[in-house]
């Protein structure tokens, strides 16, 4: 009987228990662990796509992942699966089938708390992905609104201000249709061409006028190639300047820059320009932080305070025939007044105008050529 | 081209006064047309915005996923 007990009560480390209770339950637990993966491994795109989807699958994996690890601990400490003495017998405890269970269990428990935080894991950090990359998303088509709102509020601005001065030229012509019978003189007064140029240009200017309130200088001149004469050499001219109130706003001050072939170079832009082919436009939204840049040069001092922003167009009359080839700038003393990404819109509202500008010049041209059998009727 | 007419037009003081007041009555008719414009586009594009917002949500809570 003394004997019986000496070797019942033997030293062993786990593994070497007479009946290997500690490698029985460990590779029990290691085949739970391989089948739960496994399981996982097989319904991932599932589980990923219902914790996503559908609001009552993911409160339950959530729930499941605190509930596991509550059952671990549950587990571990009342089945006393990693005490030494479960898997040395001793007089008191002597391992058998259950612990194999619960060592299972446990295993399971453990692999699927792993699976569950490796699913909140994936698609909380995912979902945060995606939130971030939908927000940048989100601002830039709030910016390619905002820049598409502004293109198209400019482009309905130019057609309604091309359509109001047609309008009143049909309101002119309108009413000569309440008389039975008209002249030729009061059909050239009704559609008064001078009125129509001089009205178009100034419109052109309207267009670009600042908001009310603010005290700004906006000149617009239409720059011409100055008729040939002997001893001087070609330059452009101002034919006509408007800055709202007065004509002839220009000083005239840079008239020696405006040589067309310069032996010093080309310094001003309205040469520059007049080089270019039909329909070139340039904007400098900020004139001092161009000659900052070195693209841009003052002629003198005090235009820092008249040219802060400008426009240049290159217009060509008449292309057909007998080309006539102009630049009509506008130069505002607000600086940034004019932004270079409304240049398609500008382009497009200029090409209009001057436009009408042509049509009205040739009407003006034909009138003029209608004297005798005008003053006939 | 005679462009000598179209600086004489340009400069023709008998209607300079008239077309100055032309021009900006024109400004201020097209700029209210304008505004009217815009402000009917706008009209426009919130209710699409609405239109397809809605649908949006008509699909998520169907639960149906829109096909790839």
């Amino acid at each position: 009987m003394e004997q019986a007990n000496t070797a019942v009560l033997q030293p062993a480390s786990p593994g070497q228990s007479p009946e290997h209770w500690g490698t029985k339950s460990f590779s029990s637990a290691a085949v739970s662990v391989l089948a739960v993966i496994l399981v996982s491994v097989l319904i991932w795109r599932f589980l990923l796509k219902g914790v996503r989807v559908s609001l009552g699958v993911r409160v339950a994996v959530y729930l499941s992942e605190a509930a596991s690890a509550v059952g671990l601990s549950l587990l571990v400490s009342y089945f006393d699966i990693f005490k030494k003495a479960t898997y040395v017998p001793t007089p008191s405890y002597r391992p058998d089938w259950h612990v194999v269970f619960w060592a299972s269990a446990w295993a399971s428990l453990v692999a699927y708390y792993f699976v569950v935080k490796l699913v909140a894991i994936v698609t909380k950090e995912s979902e945060e992905f995606k939130s971030r990359q939908l927000t940048s998303d989100l601002e830039k088509a709030n910016v390619a609104v905002a820049s598409l709102s502004r293109q198209r509020g400019l482009l309905v601005r130019v057609t309604s201000f091309a359509r109001s001065m047609v309008n009143k030229k049909i309101g002119r012509l309108c009413a000569l249709l309440v008389h039975p019978t008209i002249t030729t003189s009061q059909l050239v007064e009704s559609l008064n061409p001078n009125l129509q140029v001089q009205a178009n240009m100034k419109l052109i200017r309207e267009f670009f006028r600042p908001p009310e309130g603010l005290n700004v200088q906006l000149r617009l001149a239409l720059w011409m190639k100055a008729e040939a004469a002997s001893g001087l050499p070609e330059r452009m001219v101002i034919a006509y300047s408007w800055d709202g109130e007065r004509e002839n706003c220009f000083s005239n001050r840079s008239a020696e820059r405006m040589k067309l072939l310069d032996p010093l170079g080309t310094l001003s832009e309205v040469v520059r320009l007049y080089s270019e082919p039909a329909q070139t436009i340039k904007t400098i939204p900020n004139c001092i932080e161009a000659a900052q840049n070195h693209e841009f040069e003052f002629f003198y001092p005090e235009q820092k305070q008249k040219v802060a922003s400008m426009i240049l167009y290159k217009h060509v009359f008449n292309s057909q025939t007998q080309p006539v080839a102009v630049v009509l700038t506008l130069v505002s003393s607000l600086p940034n007044q004019f932004h270079r990404e409304d240049e398609e819109q500008f382009k497009t509202f200029l090409d209009e105008m001057l436009t009408r500008i042509e049509m009205e010049w040739v009407l003006l041209q034909l009138t003029k050529k209608l004297g005798p059998e005008r003053a006939a009727a | 081209m005679d462009v000598d007419t179209l600086k004489d037009a340009l400069s023709d003081p008998k209607v300079s006064e008239e077309s100055t007041e032309s021009a900006r009555s024109a400004a201020i008719s097209a700029r209210q047309d304008a505004r009217e414009t815009v402000s009917r586009l706008n009209e426009r594009v919130q209710l699409e915005v609405a239109k397809a917002v809605g649908a949006t949500v008509e699909l998520g809570t169907s639960g149906a996923t829109p096909k790839e």
